[in-house]
């Protein structure tokens, strides 16, 4: 007999590997051209951030352990933690930071995603202080500017800027954060494992193992087979198998609101949309109380604006727009629309209110949703076509205001700054106002809203923004599904981030653990040189 | 036998015998016959008493019972209504289909058997770039270039799938071309079209019409294939194969969803599959 440590379910244990689902392969394991959340979901462990967020979102030391920001906003100096190292056992730099941002910036990378947050970015002013210490400068203050820094994956430049920044890092990485690259097989699997030369408290787990399950009831398959230790699982299988016996022992069965929304964008270059009639008419036949009900089974929230509930800049006043078809039809005789020859299609000027809908082929539930809409337009003389896109096609035309009408979702950021997506500086193929709103009201609170640094008169300008967005309706906003995740019972110390889920935030995923009696995804091969076949 | 009997009351006597395929074509008439008809059985005051697209999302998901005899989908839309609107989607799709691979296939090979030459390597080489192609790939390829709908996947199948047709009829004419009657009608002065399409053509049908049988079940088979990548008719128009398409997600409790237009397509193709056979057989004459 050994002696050992007392085992129980509250003292982390170190050790042991943890597979998690990928929704979808990796593009590239490079952090600066990360375009999707899967990217990001990898990266995290393989690379450390400038700032982190906590819990409840706001930034925490990280790379950088400490920093200041001048009176006037524009200068934002890093204090880099002196232990900090690259997997390849060199120190991180105050110059790894600035090849960073510049290879961020630079037009040629392409770097879409995260550039957004570096427009105001000055270049030329940004220096190194000390050996520790780094300067950036920004030719705009920016209230949201700090957290554009948990985007900032810091890469080694003696690596990274040998051989094509593009191409040569897709299946390669070298970075500060807990873990390095053990392997990726593209399409199916990365592995990653603890570094034991780690400069910062380290995770508990031994291996991450993500693999590559892109079908939801496959991936839902494979954990209850326990192949796999989470997925996110879609609010049916939730509503059906969260309460069955015998799966409650042995998963968890989590649900959180994260920071996104669904909406209808309505082109307003297209003159059917261009009248705000028009889009409040077309946004009040979709009947969101029964959707959330039946659908999701009431684990979806309807959505006012642009802000959801858990945001502090959200207008709890605004009111949602009512499922009210017969207030729709008036609304559209309002607006010159008439079913004149009693063909039970609405006209004006002998033209029909026509149009296509673009919904992401695969996604079942919008192409539900695109579904009910038609039915209910249908009824009021309102032909709508549901076009089903391939993904990367549907985000092509989209984001390039090719579009008549589309059903998606956004991503937020934690901030509520909205210049990129509703501020009419902000046009497709520059920016991300892919509706073609424009209202100079709603500019200037756009722009009052992101150069405000006081908290408290940001909150009342973005206030005001929900009422304003609200009345003209650029989007149709839906509603907010709260996410479903199932994860493993045998995994321990899984929280609950506010807006963020289970992952990215700090400590996140790096305080998940495995008690040493669990551990059925261990196996020797693992342990052994990096690359031997299991 | 009587030489009395004509070619084609003989295939149908030696057709006939068989009894799986009598009953595989009773069961093919009666499925078409349903489609035919679908408009006025199921809707809100027929036998089936919902309208194929009405939703109703309170009643989602509901298993087979005395009011939706096989269930309802994610949209609470009757499964048996849409199912029999489905079968009128999938049936001119498979004969629509077959019947532009059919005209395309026996005119390119028609020309391509009778003249020989160069228009013989020319449509030898195209047949053969189209067959390059996986079949699959090349309808999806078509389908995403254009707006799926009923019709470009009526088009896009048929002028994929007309290569087998066109050697089919190649191979009867450079077999029947130099025969006396071929030779009777060139010595009689008739024109190229004349003898073609009047006296070539006709001789040279049969064998390309089991084909076509298999080509039937096979348009259905894509069909369902292409509905269920997303590719397929447009909402809210019932097809088998989209109402598969639906069901994958709900296939651990919805199971009416995944059985019945399964179920469908199975028997529908395994019955075009039957009487192609059996024709064959009932074709040659070396069955006696």
């Amino acid at each position: 007999m050994r002696l050992a440590e007392p085992a129980d379910d509250l003292t982390p244990q170190s050790g042991g590997t943890l597979v998690r689902r990928l929704e979808s392969d990796v593009v590239t394991l490079n952090p600066v051209l990360a375009t999707s959340t899967y990217d990001r979901q990898v990266d995290n462990y393989l690379f450390t951030p400038m700032v982190y967020f906590d819990q409840n979102l706001r930034c925490i030391p990280a790379l950088a352990e400490k920093w200041d920001i001048s009176a006037d906003g524009k200068i934002y100096t890093f204090r880099l933690n002196k232990n900090a190292t690259f997997s390849d056992g060199t120190r991180v730099l105050p110059s790894d930071v600035i090849f960073t941002l510049k290879k961020i910036v630079d037009p040629e990378m392409e770097a879409a995603q995260i550039a957004d947050g570096f427009e105001e970015l000055d270049l030329a002013n940004t220096r190194v202080v000390d050996d520790r210490t780094v300067a950036v400068a920004f030719k705009k203050a920016l209230a949201s500017q700090l957290i554009r820094f948990n985007n900032v994956l810091v890469v080694p430049e003696h690596v990274y800027g040998k051989g094509n920044f593009k191409t040569d890092f897709t299946s390669r990485a070298v970075g500060s954060g807990p873990y390095r690259l053990v392997r990726r097989v593209p399409g199916q699997e990365i592995l990653l494992q603890l570094r034991s030369d780690y400069w910062g408290p380290k995770p508990y787990l031994q291996n991450v193992l993500f693999k590559v399950i892109i079908d939801a009831t496959t991936a839902w398959n494979a954990l209850k087979h326990n192949d796999i230790d989470e997925t996110m699982i879609s609010s049916d299988v939730w509503l059906r198998e969260s309460r069955r016996p015998e799966l409650v022992k042995t998963v968890d069965f989590l649900r959180f609101y994260t920071l996104n929304y669904n909406y209808v964008a309505w082109n307003e270059r297209n003159p059917l949309f261009a009248d705000k009639r028009v889009r409040r008419a077309l946004g009040m036949c979709i009947d969101l109380p029964s959707i959330i009900n039946n659908m999701y089974h009431g684990t979806a929230r309807a959505m006012n604006g642009p802000f959801t509930p858990d945001e502090w800049a959200y207008n709890p006043a605004v009111p949602v727009l009512p499922f009210d078809p017969v207030g729709a039809k008036r609304l559209l005789n309002d607006a010159g629309w008439f079913d004149s020859k009693n063909t039970g299609v609405l006209e004006r000027d002998g033209k029909p209110f026509k149009f296509d809908m673009y919904v992401f082929a695969g996604g079942a539930t919008s192409l539900t949703f695109a579904q009910l809409l038609q039915e209910e337009l249908k009824k009021i003389g309102v032909v709508m076509n549901v076009v089903t896109l391939e993904p990367a096609l549907m985000f092509q035309r989209v984001l390039a205001g090719n579009y008549e009408s589309a059903y998606i979702g956004w991503n937020l950021d934690p901030d509520p700054d909205q210049y990129v997506v509703f501020d009419s500086k902000s046009f497709p193929p520059r920016g991300q106002n892919v509706v073609f709103y424009s209202n100079p009201v709603a500019d200037q609170l756009i722009e009052a809203g992101r150069a405000e640094l006081d908290p408290s008169k940001r909150v009342k300008i973005y206030q005001q923004l929900n009422e304003v967005l609200a009345e003209d309706q650029p989007y149709t906003w839906t509603i907010q599904v709260s996410v479903k995740w199932a994860v493993s019972k045998r995994v321990k110390g899984v929280k609950i981030g506010r807006g963020w889920g289970l992952f990215t935030w700090y400590p996140g995923e790096f305080d998940w653990w495995i008690p040493r009696d669990q551990r059925i995804h261990d196996r020797p091969a693992l342990a052994q040189v990096p690359g031997t076949k299991r | 036998m009587s030489a009395s009997q004509s070619m084609a009351a003989l295939t149908w006597s030696r057709f006939c015998r068989s009894r799986l395929a009598t009953a595989a074509l009773v069961y093919v008439v009666v499925v078409a016959l349903v489609a035919a008809i679908a408009p006025l059985i199921a809707n809100e005051r027929g036998v089936v008493p919902f309208d194929p697209n009405a939703t109703d999302l309170a009643h989602r998901l509901e298993p087979p019972d005395s009011q939706h005899h096989l269930g309802t989908d994610d949209l609470g839309r009757d499964l048996l209504s849409r199912m029999i609107h489905g079968a009128r989607v999938s049936l001119a799709i498979g004969l629509t289909a077959t019947l532009i691979s059919l005209i395309v296939g026996s005119f390119l090979g028609a020309l391509a058997g009778y003249y020989g030459g160069i228009v013989d390597w020319l449509v030898s080489r195209l047949i053969e770039i189209v067959l390059c192609f996986p079949f699959l790939f090349l309808v999806l390829g078509i389908v995403a270039l254009f707006r799926p709908s009923l019709w470009t996947i009526m088009i896009a199948l048929g002028l994929t799938s007309w290569t087998t047709e066109a050697r089919f009829i190649r191979g009867e004419f450079l077999r029947i071309r130099e025969m006396e009657f071929a030779q009777a009608a060139r010595a009689s002065g008739a024109r190229d079209a004349r003898i073609i399409f009047r006296h070539l053509l006709p001789n040279a049908v049969a064998p390309v019409l089991v084909s076509a049988s298999f080509g039937v079940a096979n348009a259905i088979l894509t069909e369902s294939a292409l509905s269920f990548l997303g590719l397929g008719v447009a909402v809210p128009t019932a097809s088998w194969g989209s109402i598969l398409s639906i069901a994958e997600q709900y296939i651990d409790f919805a199971w009416w969803l995944v059985l019945f237009p399964g179920l469908a397509i199975f028997t529908t193709v395994a019955a075009f599959n039957v009487i192609g056979d059996r024709f064959r057989d009932a074709l040659d004459p070396r069955s006696e």
